[in-house]
């Protein structure tokens, strides 16, 4: 190993400096030009353009300097399999990725870039906020390429090099979606283009449609995806060009998803998903040909089980795995769907509920109120069977096009009938599961079974570099929604033994028994409910006042406010008592609910960190919460322990830890 | 049991990092007395008008008004001294055998707990308030999505955060394995 550090042997360009000016001149001068045209109300002289020019040019002077500094501080280096990435000025970030953790490495370039001939090279682990810091930005092509494979070099073994093993293009239909979209831009420069004189506008328009084709047709050329040895590899872009490895091991699931224009042209998008959510943009294969895609998806999904098994015996020495023997596949889903009788039991109870709280309201108003508005009781009449006949549409829908199959090496859930949605899931990048039973469920006999893997999902429209708007969700391709309830147990029960963990021992002298919750619990909750309540209570006893309610009737809002209290306190007493924790040596259980129920099952492999806290009544009374999260949005939600006594909190959290460690 | 269990500190907080803190507490106190005071005058001033005539009577507002903005000040300034010796006194962050651990906050205190090998990466940082003061803050990640996922040590000296860093990193090497 030599001695020089990265950025000796492989520098930032110069023209970094050049670029980054320029592009803050640019934006310099655009805010010029919006303040002028939109805000200030001033013609056009000399006096003014001269100043104008005299300040951008000392801005201009000013961004190089600052440039100049930034590219001076500038520092990478690659320690012990550690890349280490330092930047800034006035405040400086540091940024430490052991290679080990990498997700996925890009190569890309925006138009600046493209112009300046610099590349851009992401390292991208897991965590939130490496996907937009642990970026090395501006350096020559030849240098971007052999940094990449240098690192890829110290990500996989030396066994697993890069080669290409496929190569897959984009079917020509492709052109044809990239064409629909052109022509919509074209639209729109044509209805901008009246602004123009005719003299100029005929020609133009002529260009513009000349430069869209060319535009479309070199975007197209330029996708192109490769199976290799340890990822996949897709690259793609004309203008601003990128590349990207998603390697195997670091792939949650594969989804495969056809809009209403790619089901009319016959292609497919596949996408591989990984925990980062640069990935919920960038790792997308579209225009495939339905063979392809599925081939494609299997050959991913094979890879990616043969590299986590590979890992996995690393990891786990000569314990046989269980999934192994269970060799039979299921293609059929081996339990039914209830939705239309989950529609109607959650139908008639939510709207139901819906409508008896306001005809409530209006019978109250009626008797106590001089407004005398009875009309409420026909709203609610009427608004039942309107919304039942939604809903009942929407379960119609779902019915029709929803499917699952259970297979030995996967899950795979398809969904949807305009946007049609496949998910292909392997079992061991399932991170927890939910056994989630709504009220209305609960009187249907049903349940609904989900498999959280940590892949992001992007919300519409938005670039992955803000981590608020990249959510998780639970959504129903990640679930087995419906099911009847000892169906949806057994299924759990099922998926879990070819997770490879076990749910032995579990509700035996389970924790909850051991560790009980404290019985202040239900009381603090209901505080909580009371320092709440009554702001809103006295604030509708005032209003009610003031417009001219009889005495009898703020009376009657008392009670209410008395009996929601009550009400309270006795829901809670319940939750107190129906809930429940325990673990084994593989997994644990926390399941919570009074009118459904929820529990979650994660197994101590994919827990990522533990958090207890306490807000201000938990301190007064001595109470803390117990926090278990995963990589999924929700584990948050459902995963922990409330109300506690602190020895308690921390002895079970250095119970986990143990079994984590165990791993 | 979880913070009796430790030895003593990693290392020491920077003396200035009392300064930064006290007077970002300061700034936190003063914004938030300042909007409860105006709202509890607010509705004061709705609902029971005679209470304010009353008073302005009794009182000449001028000297009162002085006298009440002092008091408060005063009081801001005690609640942030002492919440931020406070803060720093039950701040505990170590490198324990098997896991990072750190407590932070004074009236209701959190736990952080991060496995070595859950860790995905770290960070060293200095951010321009900081680097008055000449702090540095270490930023350690799991891969969690929630908010939590990532605990922030702050108020270290160069040398400190540097130390932290390779540490934490010795002990991550240790162990190797992948997140699914």
């Amino acid at each position: 190993m030599s001695t020089e550090t990265l950025i000796e042997r492989y520098p930032l360009e110069k023209r970094k400096i050049l670029k980054k000016t320029v592009q803050s001149v640019f934006g310099i001068i655009a805010g010029f030009a919006v303040l002028f045209f939109f805000f200030l109300n001033v013609s056009f002289n000399l006096f003014l353009v001269f100043p104008v020019i005299v300040l951008i040019l000392i801005l201009s002077v000013v961004s190089y300097i600052y440039q100049w500094y930034y590219y001076r501080n500038y520092f990478y280096d690659l320690v012990e399999g550690k890349l280490v990435v330092k930047k800034g000025v006035i405040s400086t970030k540091q940024t430490t990725v052991p290679l080990g953790k990498t997700q996925d490495v890009y190569l890309d370039q925006d138009i600046f870039d493209r112009l300046f001939r610099l590349w851009d090279l992401h390292i991208s682990s897991a965590s939130q906020s490496s996907g937009f810091e642990a970026h090395i930005d501006g350096v020559s092509e030849a240098n971007g390429r052999a940094m990449y494979n240098l690192l890829l070099g110290e990500t996989v073994s030396r066994e697993e090099k890069a080669e290409i093993k496929e190569i897959y293009y984009p079917s020509n239909k492709g052109i044809v979606q990239m064409m629909i979209g052109a022509i919509f831009m074209y639209i729109v420069l044509f209805m901008f283009s009246f602004t123009l004189p005719p003299i100029i506008q005929i020609p133009a328009l002529i260009l513009a449609f000349i430069g869209l084709f060319v535009w479309v047709h070199l975007e197209f050329k330029s996708f192109r995806y490769e199976l290799r040895d340890d990822g996949v590899f897709i690259k793609r872009g004309f203008i601003s060009p990128k590349e990207s490895l998603v390697l195997y091991r670091n792939i949650q699931d594969v989804e495969e998803s056809q809009a209403l224009i790619e089901i009319i042209l016959g292609i497919k998008t596949l996408s591989v998903k990984t925990m980062t959510s640069l990935s919920a943009q960038d790792s997308k294969l579209s225009f495939l040909l339905p063979d392809a895609a599925e081939k494609l998806r299997e050959e991913i999904l094979i890879e990616s089980r043969k590299i986590s098994k590979v890992l996995e015996k690393k990891v786990a020495g000569e314990k046989v795995i269980a999934r192994d023997v269970q060799a039979e596949v299921e293609a059929p889903p081996p339990y039914k769907n209830h939705f239309i009788k989950s529609m109607i039991y959650t139908g008639f109870i939510n709207y139901g509920v819906i409508a008896f709280v306001i005809a409530l309201v209006s019978f109250f108003l009626g008797v106590f109120h001089s407004v005398n508005f009875f009309g409420g009781l026909f709203l609610s009449v009427g608004i039942f069977p309107l919304l039942f006949i939604i809903s009942a549409i929407n379960a119609v829908i779902v019915y029709m096009t929803y499917s699952y199959s259970v297979l030995r090496d996967y899950v795979a859930i398809k969904v949807g009938l305009f946007n049609i949605r496949r998910k292909q899931i392997n079992y061991n990048k399932i991170q927890d599961l939910v056994l989630n039973i709504t009220f209305p469920q609960s009187f249907a006999k049903l349940a609904s079974l989900k498999l959280e893997t940590g892949s992001k999902e992007m919300v519409q429209g938005q670039r992955g570099k803000s981590s608020e708007r990249i959510t998780s969700v639970s959504r129903l391709v990640e679930s087995i929604p419906e099911l009847e309830f000892m169906d949806a147990v057994n299924l759990r029960n099922k998926v879990v033994e070819l997770m490879g963990v076990s749910l032995k021992g579990i509700g035996m002298d389970s924790l909850v028994s051991r560790f009980p919750l404290e019985k202040v619990k239900p009381f603090k909750k209901t505080l909580w409910w009371i320092i709440y309540l009554t702001p809103v209570a006295l604030v509708l006893c005032i209003a009610a006042n003031q417009t001219g309610i009889s005495v009898l009737g703020i009376i009657v809002l008392l009670i209410i406010y008395l009996l929601a209290i009550a009400g309270k306190y006795v829901y809670e007493v319940y939750y107190y008592r129906r809930y429940f924790y325990d673990l084994n040596d593989d997994v644990l259980v926390i399941g919570k609910g009074v009118f459904g129920s929820r529990e979650i099952i994660i197994p101590f492999s994919k827990i990522q960190d533990i958090f207890i806290d306490q807000d201000i009544l938990d301190r007064a009374l001595n109470l803390r919460d117990l926090y278990v999260s995963t990589v999924t949005g929700r584990s948050i939600l459902n995963a922990h322990i409330d109300g506690v006594n602190p020895e308690k909190a921390e002895e079970i959290a250095l119970m986990i830890i143990d079994r984590m460690h165990d791993r | 049991m979880l913070d009796e269990e430790h030895v003593g500190r990693f290392a020491p907080f920077k003396v200035s990092a009392y300064t930064a803190f006290f007077i970002s507490n300061l700034v936190v106190f003063l914004i938030a007395l300042s909007v409860c005071t105006s709202i509890l005058l607010f509705i004061t001033a709705i609902t029971v008008p005679a209470l304010f005539t009353r008073l302005s009577m009794l009182l000449d507002p001028v000297p009162f008004l002085i006298v009440l903005v002092f008091i408060l000040l005063l009081a801001v300034v005690i609640a942030a001294r002492w919440y931020t010796s406070e803060f720093f006194r039950t701040f505990i962050y170590e490198l324990r055998g098997d896991y990072f651990f750190s407590r932070k906050g004074v009236i209701t205190p959190s736990y952080t707990l991060i496995p070595y090998n859950n860790i995905q990466d770290i960070h060293v940082e200095q951010s321009i308030y900081d680097r008055i003061f000449g702090l540095w803050a270490v930023k350690i990640y799991s891969a969690t999505f929630s908010r939590r996922g990532s605990d922030i040590i702050f108020g270290l000296s160069k040398k400190t955060a540097e130390r932290l860093k390779t540490e934490t990193l010795e002990r991550m090497r240790g162990v190797k394995q992948v997140v699914d």
